[in-house]
């Protein structure tokens, strides 16, 4: 055994040294696979830092489906939503906030949305809507909805279903208006307008209930 | 064994003389004593009724204390000397104010005394590796305050000025240990917080510890000593860069356990971090082996070197247990059974103790002027590194097994308990090892310093023997 004695104690004694040999790479890239996976499977199952969230369940979704359900129509609602997030929020925001600078107007605390009966909002939906429109005291008059509801895919069935579950959300979440639109109520609108071509006007709305 | 009066010491080693006496005598009459409170806590699993008797030796209190003496009693004070002289050697320069570090490091040990005394009369604050009633707490920081100020000074008026990576070690070790033992004090014991904080608060500050202030406060020793006794340079400076800042960055979020009840995040991030403390594990072991291995090297007989080499070796090894152990997979099987407790007395034996015996042999003798007998050194290894493994092992083991049991509805809890108990005895017989050893080192210790003060008598008699013809004669 090499022994520490043979060196002179004190201050003489020679300290160690360092060089400069680099990080091996693979090193490197194994800190960054874990690192990858670590991240992944904090999206996976971390929830987020919400404080709401305790194992086993992941995220607030995750516990959301297992909160005990008294609404029926909630998954028709949520249906509702979805569509709304896929057809709708690209010109209206996810939070109904619109996009006035592009003639687009709010859903947030508008009229039409508050407005009782669902038939304006099925018609709007299915055919699209152009000219000016007041909206929560100011006009706007420079954008175009197209005709959304018609260029869902399905029959008309399924048509009237989606449009349906759309107003259902969109009327809730933004109007707070109770209950659901039927798909039969939407279909039956819709029978109404067949002949009607083009966008609709603010105008044509006023007519219906 | 060739001589056994070393030159005598220079004057760095000498200005550390009396605080690294204070400091790792201490400390070695510690470790000793909670040997014994381990043993004590242990026999609990073996023969409940023997010393049930006595309210001290009670597990509620033979294990908090325990703990209590290992990490304040033994741990901190050891690494401190440590950490001091390797400031002082490495920045060429004399420790600063060497009397008022003795000064911090008695009241240190009173401090740790009233700690003890706390607990064994049931005063245990109830936390892991903070039982010390809040008392002591305060009188164990004041201590720690008042070495570390001369700690920094000695740094800072450093005669070289360029770093060796251990320099760094220390200095974030005692910042780091400022930092966790500061805020869990204040969090846990003066203003508690309330509720799932608490638990989260308590974890955080055992993380920290055992995953960062540990692997810091002991690498900076395995990086001075293994080069200097392989007699080649620390293999990379960038390798203990990488090491340095991984360990601090992902070993802060480690020690949540998963399926803890707290929010979820918690649990995730930290077996994240957990995983990731793989990469300064293996970076750990490059460089270990690289600085230290080689054809050219003794084989291991249990010198200072072998002190070491195991232990950071026994330090990768319970980091990739850890990593293992908190993949979701395992964690269910492995969460609270004796698979952690087995994990962290790897970390705490095998790696930490054995690290912090390696340098205090390596550094008392050149502080004292002594030689030590390599045969003590040896006799010390032979019962400390298979009594860390005996520790540890067969809880790792039982553990799984306690695990897989508990997961299984068919077997009763009863059953799995007793089961778990023939693993504990096997780990008893480590514990028992660890025990002698710990005499042994306490011996050793002892003998390094005696044989100083009874040279220094020795000296001052012949002088003054051989003074006085000298006067007669003029
Ligand atoms: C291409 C962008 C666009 C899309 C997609 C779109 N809208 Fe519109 N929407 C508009 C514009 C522009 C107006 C105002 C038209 C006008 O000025 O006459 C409007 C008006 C409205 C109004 C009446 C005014 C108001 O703010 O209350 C409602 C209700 C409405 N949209 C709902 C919807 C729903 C539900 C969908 C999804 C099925 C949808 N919109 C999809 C652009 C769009």
């Amino acid at each position: 055994m090499k022994t520490e004695t043979s060196q002179p104690t004190g201050t003489g004694e020679i300290e160690p040294t360092v060089t400069m040999t680099a990080i091996p790479v693979w090193l490197m890239a194994l800190l960054f696979v874990l690192l990858f996976f670590g991240a992944w499977y904090f999206d996976l199952y971390g929830g987020w830092f919400d404080a709401r969230v305790y194992a086993p369940y992941r995220s607030v979704p995750d516990l959301a489906r297992y909160q005990p359900n008294s609404d029926p129509d909630a998954n028709f609602v949520a249906f509702g939503k979805k569509l709304y997030s896929e057809n709708c929020a690209v010109c209206h925001m996810e939070t109904g906030v619109g996009n006035p600078a592009n003639g687009c107007p709010p859903l947030i605390d508008s009229e039409w949305v508050h407005h009782e009966a669902p038939d304006r909002m099925i018609m709007l939906i299915s055919r699209g809507l152009t000219g000016p429109i007041t909206v929560n005291g100011k006009v706007y008059n420079t954008g175009t909805m197209l005709a959304v509801g018609d260029s869902l895919p399905g029959d008309e069935k399924e048509k009237s279903a989606k449009i349906a579950a759309i107003a259902s959300y969109v009327r809730r979440h933004f109007g707070e208006l109770p209950g659901v639109v039927k798909p039969d109520h939407a279909e039956a609108v819709r029978a109404g307008i067949k002949d009607h071509s083009g966008y609709f006007t603010a105008e044509d709305l006023m007519k219906a209930p | 064994m060739t001589a056994t009066t070393l030159p005598s010491p220079g004057p760095i080693d000498r200005s550390c003389r009396s605080p690294l006496f204070a400091l790792f005598g201490g400390a070695a009459g510690w470790l000793a004593l909670s040997s014994a409170f381990g043993l004590a806590a242990a026999m609990t699993f073996h023969n409940p009724a023997l010393l049930a008797g006595c309210s001290v030796l009670t597990f509620g209190r033979a294990y908090p204390a325990w703990a209590h003496l290992f990490i304040y009693g033994f741990g901190v004070p050891t690494a401190l000397g440590a950490g001091l002289w390797l400031l002082a050697r490495l920045g060429r320069i004399k420790a600063m104010n060497p009397a008022l570090i003795t000064v911090g490091a008695k009241l240190w040990h009173v401090g740790v005394l009233v700690g003890l005394l706390g607990i064994v009369t049931g005063d245990s604050s109830g936390f892991e590796w903070l039982e010390l009633p809040r008392y002591a707490a305060v009188i164990l920081f004041l201590a720690f305050m008042l070495m570390t100020v001369w700690l920094f000074m000695t740094f800072s008026w450093r005669a070289e000025p360029r770093l060796y990576p251990s320099q760094w070690f220390v200095l974030a070790a005692v910042f780091w240990f400022i930092w966790i033992f500061s805020t869990a004090v204040f969090l846990l014991q003066m203003h508690p917080v309330r509720g799932v904080v608490q638990a989260a608060v308590a974890w955080w500050f055992a993380g920290n510890l055992l995953n960062v202030w540990l692997p810091l406060a002991g690498l900076a020793v395995t990086f001075y000593v293994l080069p200097k006794l392989s007699g080649k340079p620390l293999h990379s400076y960038y390798l203990a860069l990488f090491i340095f800042v991984t360990v601090a960055l992902f070993g802060s979020w480690t020690g949540m356990p998963v399926q803890a009840p707290l929010p979820a995040w918690m649990g995730i991030f930290s077996s994240t971090a957990a995983a990731l403390m793989v990469v300064p594990a293996l970076a750990l072991g490059i460089l270990v082996v690289k600085t230290s291995g080689g054809g050219d090297q003794p084989p291991c007989f249990g010198g200072v070197l072998c002190f070491a080499k195991f232990g950071a070796f026994m330090l990768i090894l319970a980091t990739l247990l850890a990593a293992v152990a908190a993949c979701p997979v395992m964690a269910r099987v492995t969460e609270f059974t004796w698979f952690t407790e087995g994990q962290v007395l790897l970390r705490l034996y095998g790696f930490f103790a054995m690290t912090l015996f390696a340098a205090v042999y390596h550094i008392l003798p050149r502080i004292s002027g002594r030689e030590i007998s390599p045969r003590r050194v040896r006799a010390h290894f032979w019962l400390a590194m298979p009594g860390s493994l005996l520790l540890a092992l067969p809880l790792l083991a039982g553990g799984v097994r306690q695990g897989l049991r508990l997961a299984d509805a068919a077997v009763p809890f009863q059953e799995t308990a007793r089961a778990a108990v023939l693993w504990v005895r096997i780990s008893t017989l480590g514990e028992t090892l660890i025990a002698l050893g710990a005499l042994v080192y306490l011996a050793n210790v002892g003998w390094l310093i005696l044989s100083h003060y009874r040279a220094l008598l020795k000296r001052e008699m012949t002088d003054a023997l051989a003074w006085q013809p000298v006067e007669v004669k003029s």
